[in-house]
């Protein structure tokens, strides 16, 4: 199993926002972590990268995320925040080159392997052309492609992804979707946060749908995303279907204490 | 940075060869060649300590300015903004008043690291909080104006008018009438501070992702900050102690050479401590040739310089965040 969690709970300034949620990725697999707003998403996808204190269990690989060094713990996981964050302008290769630096030598030079992940990454996202364009040229859609690239340039077997299709266009969100279901093809594991219910439903093996902190339903997309959870966790009622043998989810209406069943 | 070189090298031999005596360099070179006793010592002994200092300082200020700007991810953070020069000249002031300075050669020097230490590592407690960049430089002020006030009140109950005129230098910067001995006492903190600055870049250039991302990537934040803070101190506080409070290099520096090396951070490290050295040895050139009744203070070149770039950024900074 490449990610084990095992009753996570983080507090956050006295309040208690994720509550005893377990989790397991193994290689291959794309899980979502799914929930309305203020569900503790982020906070959980932050705390198994380690950048949040926890209490629980998170070993990734078999070895206990606590006790990795910081160099370690950098190679064992790449983790993209939410919001397309670059605070100066630089070219987008050079911030694709900063996801190996888990990977330098201390004072030494990229080296070649470096040099060939990055490539890499930028191939596969897409922006090889966008290259020497400094960051605060790019549209929205490619910003979030070229800090997808940084993330990929790790070559982390784990990859922690806040959000990644959020503000981007229909093509750009397919196309990113399908860029994490290959790198976890090829060997890797993916946790996403996200809110495009078709999305997680059509790429992901599995889903953890969170609210107020706590587990609603783990388990298969068809079996997470029923018309029961989604009342229970998001407040809404959903039109639902099958076409070419995938799921969708459509969010409908909202749901009211009032409103009886759809 | 082959240019920057040059242009260093130029305005450092300029210092050494133009002065009050002489406009014309290639004559004072002659005439120091031809064994002119009197002059060899005008350029050896009062010029090129000056000119030595000078660039420490510039570079220093240049250095700190771009690393503080990498912490922060701020293009208006700088030491003289931020206060700590400020801060740096009250240890300074605040030695000279209590007699410590007379007790001690290093009492001065360590009471102007310690002021700038105090100064950075209260802007980097307020930047750990997630302070807006306007917010911090308002801080920087509040800082600034408070170390300021403290020193005007010591010169206000200096016991002598000697010592007035010795503690108005480190309100203002000069570079006039320093020796070899300043250098010497200066030199081992600045470059302790520099090994700490330069050290960081690979790290300040993580940051550019975020603090989250950056830690993700194996930064650790807090030796990161210890680095950068301290070295800000030591480099600052003891370009201060020698020289008083040269402020907006920093500023100044980073902001010319950001766009040439693609806004990295650890990129414009280098250049701008090369950058801050020129620019004080033409702000120091420009002291001594501008014919004033009285040598102009160096503190008031830097500032004339670098106040309108500082209403240029701030505009821009304005246009970007909200």
């Amino acid at each position: 199993m490449l990610l084990e969690a095992e009753r996570i709970s983080v507090s956050l300034a006295g309040r208690r926002v994720v509550n005893g949620v377990g989790l397991r990725a193994d290689a291959g697999q794309v899980i979502a972590l799914l929930g309305p707003n203020g569900a503790g998403k982020t906070t959980l996808l932050a705390a198994l990268a380690g950048l949040r204190p926890f209490q629980g269990a998170v070993r990734i690989q078999g070895r206990a995320l606590a006790s990795l060094n910081r160099r370690d713990k950098a190679r064992a996981l790449a983790y993209l925040p939410q919001g397309q964050i670059a605070h100066w302008p630089l070219t987008a290769r050079r911030l694709v080159e900063l996801g190996r630096l888990p990977h330098l030598a201390p004072w030494q030079p990229p080296a070649a392997a470096d040099r060939l992940a990055v490539e890499s990454a930028m191939q596969r996202t897409g922006v090889a052309d966008l290259a020497e364009r400094p960051f605060d040229t790019l549209s929205g859609g490619e910003r979030a492609r070229v800090l997808l690239a940084r993330v990929l340039a790790v070559e982390a077997p784990l990859l922690l992804a806040d959000e990644p299709v959020a503000s981007l266009d229909p093509f750009h969100q397919l196309q990113v979707m399908e860029l994490l279901r290959d790198y976890a093809d090829a060997g890797a594991a993916v946790i996403v946060v996200m809110h495009d219910l078709t999305l997680a439903a059509r790429f992901c093996d599995g889903l953890l749908l969170l609210r107020d902190g706590a587990r609603v339903a783990q388990g298969a997309p068809e079996q997470v995303l029923s018309a029961e959870h989604l009342a229970d966790s998001y407040r809404i009622a959903a039109l639902r279907g099958e076409y070419q043998g995938q799921h969708y989810v459509v969010p409908w209406q909202r749901r009211t204490s009032e409103s009886g069943p759809p | 940075m082959l240019g920057l070189t040059a242009l260093l090298i130029g305005l450092a031999a300029a210092g050494l060869l133009v002065g009050q005596l002489s406009l014309n360099p290639w004559r004072t070179l002659a005439e120091l060649l031809g064994g002119d006793p009197r002059l060899a010592v005008i350029v050896w002994e009062i010029r090129l300590p000056r000119v030595v200092l000078g660039l420490l300082v510039g570079a220093s200020l240049g250095l700190s300015g771009a690393a503080l700007q990498g912490l922060l991810r701020n293009p208006l953070a700088e030491p003289g903004i931020l206060g700590v020069s400020a801060s740096a000249g009250l240890g300074a002031v605040l030695a000279l008043y209590f007699g410590l300075a007379q007790a001690t050669l290093w009492a001065l020097p360590g009471c102007a690291l310690l002021g700038a230490f105090a100064a950075t590592l209260f802007l980097a407690l307020l930047a750990m909080r997630d302070a807006s960049p306007m917010s911090l430089i308002l801080a920087g002020v509040a800082v600034s104006s408070l170390a300021i006030a403290l020193t005007s009140l010591a010169l206000n109950l200096a016991p002598n008018p000697l010592a007035l005129s010795e503690m108005v230098l480190w309100l203002l910067g000069s570079l006039r009438d320093r020796g070899l001995s300043d250098v010497a006492l200066a030199a081992p903190f600045m470059a302790v501070g520099w090994a700490l600055l330069l050290s960081a870049g690979r790290e300040l250039d993580a940051l550019t992702l975020g603090e989250d991302a950056a830690r993700s990537l194996g930064v650790g934040l807090g030796w990161l900050r210890a680095r950068v803070i301290g070295g800000t101190a030591l480099t600052v506080g003891a370009a201060t102690a020698v020289t008083g409070s040269v402020g907006f290099v920093g500023l100044i520096a980073p902001h010319l050479l950001r766009p040439w090396v693609g806004y990295q951070p650890s990129r414009v490290l280098w250049p701008s401590a090369l950058a801050g050295a020129a620019l004080l040895a033409a702000a120091d050139l420009a002291v001594r040739l501008i014919p004033t009744h009285q040598e102009l203070m160096l503190g008031v070149v830097t500032a004339l310089l670098g106040v309108p770039f500082f209403v240029h950024l701030l505009l821009r900074v304005r246009r970007t965040l909200p």
